[in-house]
C-alpha cells in the first residue's frame, strides 16, 4: 500500500510530518549513525505534545523501548513504539539550539535542531516559547560511571528504523541533527526518511 | 552586590527574604546576583520543586534539561552550575547536606497549578511553567536507564544552598511530587531563605554516608 507521507529529510535540516490516529510513523536512518530529533503535537490542541520528561516518569526509565506507550505533557499515551531495529534512543537531551553552538562551542550561526524543528511546524499554532523537549531517535547517551552522560555515536546501521503508531491525530517534525563538532552523528550529518501510512513500514524492499 | 568584586558597587545590599511555605503551597521570591538561595526542610520528608526565571527576560528560565547537558551528568551535585534554557549559569550549588536531588522527573499537576497561582499573585507573567529541579527527591539511576524513586530521605533541617549569578525570581512549591513514595503525604512545609552572607545561615547537618547513584 502506498504510504500517505514519504519524505527524505537532508542531514542537518528539518522536515514536517503528520499522522492520523492509527497510522504508523516509520523513521529510517538511511546511512547509519544519525540522531533524529523528533517532536509531536496533538493536532486538536498543539499545547499538548509528546513529552520526554513525562515519559521518564511513566516508564520509570531514561530510554524508550519497543512496546512502550509514550505520553504527552498531560500524561496521556499518544504514541506507541511498535518496532525498533536499534533499541537505543534518548529522551533526555534538549535540542541543540543557537546557544548550544554559540555559547558552548563558540560557533554562532550553526544549523541546529531547535530551529529546524520549529520552522518545520511554524504556523500550526506552536509557540517557540512553549516548545517541547525532543525525543532523540537513535541518539546514544548511556549512563556511564557515577551518573555521567556518555557522549558517543548512534549504533544504528544504514536502513535501520523505528516504527511508532499514532494513538491520536498528530503532527510534528524530524531533524536529522546537524551536530558535526562532537560525537552524536559520526561527525557527519546524514539524511533520514519519514514514512507515514496505514501499514507498518517494516521492510526496506520498496 | 554580595560578591567580592574588584570594584565593589556602592549602595545597600539587596533585600533578603525568609519565607515558610506551608505544605501544599508555593511562594515566589526575588533572588539577585550574588545572593544565596537556601531551601530547607523544617519538618523533613518533603520534596521542594524549584523553578526560576531571569528577571530581565522571562522567556529565559532555569532548565534541568540544559543543566544536565551543560554539566555532562544526570545528577545535581555540589558545584553543579544550574543553567537556563539559553545555557547561562544561573545558580551554583555551594552547600548541600543531603546530596540527593533530581533533574529528570516532571512536576505534578498540583505543583504546576500552585506555581501558576503564585506567579499570578506576584503579578509575574510567564509563557510556561518549565520542568522543575526536584530538590530532596531521591531517585536512583541505573545503567539500564531505570529510574527508581525512593521515599524522600530529607531530615528535619536538611538544607540546599546555591549562589545566584543572574537576577531572577524563584518559585518554590512544597507540593505533592505526584510520584508514588517520593514525598510526604500530605505535603509538609518548606522554608526558603535569601541571604547576602553565608554567616546568616545556620550550620548544615552533617552529610550522611556516601552517595550512590545505583
Amino acid at each position: 500500500m502506498t504510504p500517505r507521507v514519504d519524505v527524505v529529510v537532508p542531514g542537518g535540516f528539518g522536515g514536517p510530518w503528520d499522522a492520523r490516529a492509527g497510522e504508523f510513523i516509520t523513521v529510517i536512518d538511511l546511512e547509519g549513525e544519525q540522531t533524529g530529533d523528533f517532536v509531536a503535537f496533538v493536532t486538536a490542541d498543539p499545547d499538548e505534545w509528546l513529552s520526554p520528561v513525562h515519559c521518564r516518569e511513566a516508564l520509570q526509565n531514561l530510554f524508550v523501548h519497543a512496546g512502550d506507550r509514550l505520553v504527552s505533557n498531560r500524561r496521556r499515551p499518544i504514541l506507541e513504539v511498535v518496532a525498533d531495529d536499534v533499541g537505543v534512543h534518548d529522551a533526555t537531551i534538549p535540542a541543540c539550539d543557537p546557544t548550544r553552538y554559540a555559547v558552548e562551542f563558540g560557533v554562532p550561526g550553526h544549523r541546529n535542531c531547535f530551529e529546524n524543528l520549529f520552522n518545520a511546524v511554524h504556523g500550526r499554532g506552536v509557540d517557540a516559547r512553549r516548545f517541547p523537549e525532543p525525543l532523540n531517535l537513535f541518539q546514544n547517551t548511556p549512563v556511564v560511571g557515577d551518573g555521567r552522560i556518555g557522549l558517543t555515536d548512534p549504533v544504528s546501521r544504514p536502513g535501520e528504523r523505528i516504527v511508532l503508531r499514532a494513538l491520536v491525530d498528530l503532527f510534528g517534525a524530524l531533524s536529522p541533527c546537524p551536530q558535526d563538532i562532537i560525537p552524536g552523528n559520526g561527525l557527519r550529518p546524514s539524511p533520514m526518511r519519514v514514512v507515514v501510512g496505514v501499514a507498518a513500514h517494516l521492510d526496506g524492499a520498496e | 552586590m554580595p560578591l567580592l568584586m574588584t570594584d565593589p558597587s556602592p549602595g545597600p545590599l539587596p533585600p533578603e527574604a525568609d519565607v515558610l511555605i506551608p505544605g501544599g503551597a508555593s511562594a515566589v521570591v526575588s533572588v539577585l546576583r550574588g545572593q544565596l538561595l537556601s531551601v530547607e526542610n523544617p519538618e523533613g520528608g518533603q520534596v521542594a520543586s524549584l523553578f526560576a526565571w531571569v528577571q530581565a527576560e522571562p522567556d529565559e528560565w532555569l532548565s534541568p534539561h540544559h543543566t544536565r547537558v551543560f554539566g555532562g551528568t544526570f545528577h545535581l551535585r555540589m558545584g553543579t552550575r544550574l543553567v537556563t534554557n539559553r545555557r547561562r549559569p544561573m545558580y551554583v550549588v555551594g552547600r548541600d547536606s543531603l546530596r540527593r536531588h533530581d533533574l529528570l522527573l516532571p512536576a505534578s499537576d498540583a505543583t504546576v497549578l500552585a506555581i501558576a497561582e503564585a506567579l499570578h499573585v506576584a503579578q509575574i507573567e510567564v509563557q510556561r511553567v518549565p520542568d522543575p529541579v526536584n530538590l530532596f527527591l531521591h531517585a536512583d539511576l541505573f545503567e539500564s536507564g531505570r529510574i527508581e524513586v525512593h521515599p524522600c530521605p530529607a531530615r528535619l533541617g536538611e538544607r540546599w544552598t546555591a549562589r545566584a549569578l543572574i537576577d531572577g525570581f524563584v518559585a518554590v512549591a512544597a507540593g505533592p511530587s505526584g510520584i508514588a513514595l517520593a514525598s510526604a503525604d500530605p505535603p509538609r512545609s518548606i522554608r526558603v531563605r535569601v541571604t547576602n552572607r553565608v554567616e546568616d545561615l545556620p550550620v548544615d547537618l552533617q552529610v550522611l554516608g556516601t552517595v550512590s547513584t545505583g
